[in-house]
């Protein structure tokens, strides 16, 4: 029987994937320590509203990194959301989306992720995930 | 199920989220409080004390540190004559230094109590917020305005003599929801009764991309989650107020305070010399639509040292018409002069005070006496969504 599921759901289990120290599917989060915190949070930072469908924090390394699946659609005003996000890293804790590291000592970057190239169909280049 | 003592922030945001949405229903089947008929109530706090220090000046306060700036802070309300301990669980939320947040999700009527008593204690370094009635009017288009609370107090402050004199009402107690709220509130200020509608809560519904609230706010920085569906949609509600009332302040400190700082001067081998010292701020203008007809039984009642405002002062003479008083607030030991004539009152505060004690004398005035009580324009805060003069 053959199930199908879609590109949002099998980026999520391919990310989680990734933090799963497996034999069968390649661990590079893991090793780097990343788990998985929270899936789909919702919240607001500095009145910017952000909906990340992951976020991965390495406790050690106390970084988290937000995650946002496409099809090949950005809106606008995402990436600055995000970019608060990333200036204000401590308010991710503070509103119970990271939990244990000190806010104050936390960093954050987004990542957009897609089966198509987002580069070539929206202008990146202001942001340094490109 | 989330846990009832939460382990950090996300827990007890969990658990805040289950008692907004009202799903209670299967827990708590052996516990002693059902919590499924409390609301979700935050209550700012100003302070300057750190939250440890709550322990060491209240004995009946125990804290226990949850998370990153967030305590759980257990309030034994038990008298002589209870059989059993009523201790009453609050979470403090210290992330922003100056203005706490307390979340409880006990009765209404003790919590609001236990709340009076810690912030009320002599010295206790907390005191509330005091929003005036230009504030609580720009809280209603923050959402859909639904109902009102109109308390005038008068007899709270002065004298039955003074009330049956010079005042029409001695209390004003209006209460009102739903969409006729606003049409009645337009009704009422078009009448000679708007120097009396002194607003004490505000209900609205707000709908944000993180959902749905139903909040009612009241005029002394308690926030009520009366329905709807998200935790994050009252959080960054009470964050939006919290930001507008220290707006309102940092204003105030910055312009409304007077200092006398020593001028320096540098001369040409580098060494600074005093040149003299120089007057810095203003002091803050308050109008009247209410005239004062009696200066002195007016200005006595308000610095009779009794809550709720805890203000002392004596008071003499400068001419005919014009009262002046020095005082001290009784919350925080700040002092404040005040001169007033019929129509106006200048509040000087030293360049220390804190900025709350101008709001708190501002906003039990439009309470207790004028609820038209304005700043005056030089006065009016710099940088503020929300201006104190109309």
């Amino acid at each position: 029987m053959t199930y199908y599921l879609s590109p949002h759901t099998v980026q999520m289990n391919a990310w989680i994937g990734l933090c799963q120290l497996d034999d069968r599917f390649p661990d590079t989060l893991a090793k780097l320590g990343y788990t998985v915190d929270i899936i789909e949070p919702g919240f607001t930072i500095k009145g910017d509203y952000i909906q990340p469908d992951l976020v991965l924090t390495a406790h050690r390394r106390k970084h988290s990194l937000l995650l946002d699946f496409k099809s090949y659609h950005l809106k606008d005003h995402q990436n600055e959301r995000y970019e608060t996000a990333v200036q204000n890293p401590d308010q991710l804790v503070l509103r119970g989306a990271v939990q244990g590291v000190p806010p104050e000592e936390l960093s954050t970057d987004f990542s957009y992720s897609s089966f198509g190239d987002l580069a070539e169909i929206h202008d990146l280049s202001e942001f340094d995930f490109v | 199920m989330p846990p009832l003592n939460p382990t950090d922030r996300r827990e007890l945001y969990e658990h805040f989220q289950h008692v907004i949405e009202g799903t209670y229903d299967q827990l708590l089947e052996d516990q002693k409080l059902n919590y499924k008929q409390n609301m979700l109530k935050s209550f700012l706090v100003e302070t300057n004390v750190e939250p440890s220090l709550l322990e060491e000046q209240f004995e009946y306060v125990t804290v226990e540190k949850i998370d990153y700036s967030l305590f759980e802070v257990l309030i034994d309300t038990s008298s002589d004559e209870d059989e059993e301990e009523e201790i009453l669980t609050f979470y403090l939320d210290s992330q922003d230094e100056r203005f706490w947040t307390f979340y409880s999700i006990e009765k209404s009527r003790p919590a609001k109590d236990t709340m009076e008593d810690l912030i009320m204690t002599e010295q206790s370094g907390l005191d509330y917020l005091w929003f005036p009635a230009q504030l609580q009017r720009y809280f209603t288009k923050l959402g859909e305005f639904q109902g009102t609370g109109i308390n005038y107090d008068a007899e709270d402050v002065f004298s039955e003599a003074y009330i049956n004199e010079h005042l029409p009402f001695g209390e004003l107690s209006i209460q009102s929801s739903g969409q006729g709220t606003s049409w009645l509130l337009d009704a009422l200020s078009d009448a000679d009764l708007k120097r009396f509608m002194s607003l004490s809560s505000v209900k609205i519904r707000r709908e944000m991309e993180e959902g749905v609230v139903i909040e009612r706010i009241d005029n002394n920085g308690r926030i009520t989650t009366r329905g709807g569906n998200a935790i994050q949609a009252h959080l960054s509600f009470v964050e939006t107020i919290r930001e507008l009332y220290a707006d309102l302040i940092r204003g105030i400190e910055e312009e409304g305070r007077i200092g006398y700082p020593i001028r320096e001067i540098e001369s040409e081998e580098g060494e600074r010399h005093s040149s003299g010292q120089s007057v810095e701020g203003t002091p803050i203008v308050i109008n009247l639509a209410n005239s004062v007809e009696n200066l002195k039984e007016f200005a006595d009642s308000f610095t009779s040292a009794t809550k709720p405002l805890r203000l002392w002062g004596v008071g003499t003479w400068l001419a005919d018409d014009y009262y002046k008083i020095r005082g001290t607030d009784l919350h925080n030991n700040d002092s404040f002069t005040l001169e007033i004539k019929r129509d106006w009152i200048r509040l000087y505060l030293p360049d220390d005070a804190c900025g709350n004690t101008a709001l708190r004398i501002f906003s039990n005035i439009q309470r207790y006496y004028d609820a038209e009580a304005s700043f005056g324009e030089r006065s009016d805060p710099k940088n503020s969504k929300v201006g104190l003069t109309g």
